[in-house]
């Protein structure tokens, strides 16, 4: 009963809507309703990644700790985003800081019991590992525009 | 004095400058001014949100500077970004200098058609300034609107236009206003990245929704993908195209975008029909 209502929260968030819903009824069975305070810290860089997070509500600060700085914030992720993607790869350890910039309701879903059950069955974990990588192309591609700097670029024109 | 030396030595036609007074100097950003103007004599026709007039700095030259707020009486408000050039005099004007103004040009926003609609209002940089009077304008008659949402992209904190009131309009509990800079000062609260991230989240009825979008070609054309993508119809899509005016009356071609010109076609354009023209290199 508890699965096929996280089945329902996954159906209604925006990264697993479109997966089928089998797939969600087993992803539901590893995932947990999580909540995080304002300033919490969801990841800390060089630790163990133990999944991923799929935003709820809240904002969610992606970055990495500068010593006598503090977190330099490289990103922020929202409500529709996922945090994580260290839990696909080894080392399995966060490359970034996560910290909550507002109250953050997440489902979490854990690598221990996802990726077992993903390399016994590699078409869901293609599924999966594709959606992954279309959520890192975005990342790369907002990189770029941000690269770019965009609003340098607009003096060369008048408003 | 004869009557015929009375007269002037140049008749003003719809080239010539009309003399305006700066009565105000408001400086934004470190290099970002807005100027009200008034009328020395005459004055010239009232703008609409999105269009723009030519601003001209006697002795340095013109340039085409979109109206950051309506006002009334003759009245002008320009909000102008130092690049350099004509820009820099402008933006050193201070109060009692005389400016020369030509226009209003060009098609602005579809304010009247956007009633009745959710309206999400994406600026990024000095495009702020041209979507300020369509903000002011849903404000002054909110119950005309459905949802607003507006997203401000900036470089950083201290290059967001406008604070002052874009406070107010945060604290305003009828428009959502999300702000997003490329690169966080430490205290900033907002979000960092691009203007995008802040429409993910955001459920559209797409049907329901009209876009309008100022700010670099390149965000623009991301903004206006990522909406479109998600099914807002491109002709409910509007963007103000940035091009080099410098005649503003379909005459010199600067501006010309394929079969367009931003003078006088635009500078606000639908998706639809500048789709297809700003993927195209050598436009």
């Amino acid at each position: 009963m508890i699965t096929s209502s996280m089945a329902d929260e996954l159906a209604a968030h925006r990264f697993f809507r479109l997966i089928p819903a089998d797939l969600r009824e087993r992803l539901a069975g590893c995932a947990r309703n999580v909540v995080f305070a304002p300033g919490e810290r969801i990841c800390v860089e060089g630790t163990h990644a133990s999944g991923f997070f799929a935003l709820r509500t809240g904002r969610v600060n992606v970055g990495i700790y500068v010593p006598h700085q503090g977190l330099q914030v490289l990103e922020t992720r929202h409500a529709g985003d996922v945090i994580g993607f260290s839990w696909l790869f080894p080392p399995y350890r966060w490359q970034i800081d996560a910290v909550a910039a507002e109250q953050v309701r997440a489902i979490e879903l854990h690598a221990d019991c996802l990726l077992p059950y993903l390399e016994e069955h590699p078409a869901d974990g293609y599924l999966l590992v594709r959606m992954f990588a279309q959520e890192m192309e975005e990342t790369i591609q907002s990189t770029r525009l941000r690269l770019l700097d965009v609003y340098g670029r607009d003096r060369d024109h008048v408003r | 004095m004869s009557a015929d030396r009375a007269e002037p030595l140049v008749r003003r036609g719809s080239m010539t400058p009309v003399p305006h007074r700066v009565v105000d100097v408001v400086h934004e950003t470190r290099e970002t001014v807005t100027l009200t103007l008034e009328p020395v004599a005459d004055r010239v026709p009232a703008p609409a949100a999105g269009q723009f007039t030519m601003l001209w700095a006697w002795g340095a030259g013109e340039v085409p500077i979109s109206v950051s707020a309506l006002e009334r009486g003759g009245r002008l408000v320009h909000t102008i970004r130092d690049v350099a050039g004509v820009t820099k005099t402008l933006c050193a004007s201070r109060p009692g200098d005389v400016l020369g103004v030509r226009g209003p040009y060009g098609r602005g926003w579809d304010v009247d058609g956007a009633r009745g609609h959710d309206l999400v209002l994406v600026a990024g940089g000095i495009g702020l300034a041209p979507l300020r009077p369509v903000v002011h304008a849903v404000l002054a008659d909110r119950a005309a609107f459905g949802r607003v949402v507006l997203v401000v992209g900036a470089r950083t904190e201290q290059e967001l236009l406008f604070r002052g009131e874009l406070d107010g309009w945060w604290h305003h509990r009828d428009i959502v206003v999300r702000t997003i800079v490329d690169r966080a000062s430490p205290g900033w609260t907002g979000s960092v990245g691009v203007v995008t991230g802040e429409l993910v989240g955001l459920d559209l009825d797409v049907e329901r929704t009209r876009v309008m979008v100022c700010g670099p070609e390149v965000m623009m054309r991301v903004v206006a993908q990522h909406v479109t993508d998600r099914g807002v119809p491109a002709s409910q899509v509007e963007v103000s195209l940035e091009r080099n005016m410098q005649c503003a009356v379909k005459t010199c071609g600067h501006c010309q975008v394929g079969p367009f010109f931003a003078c006088t076609d635009g500078p606000v354009l639908t998706w639809d029909v500048v789709d297809a023209l700003l993927t195209v290199r050598e436009l």
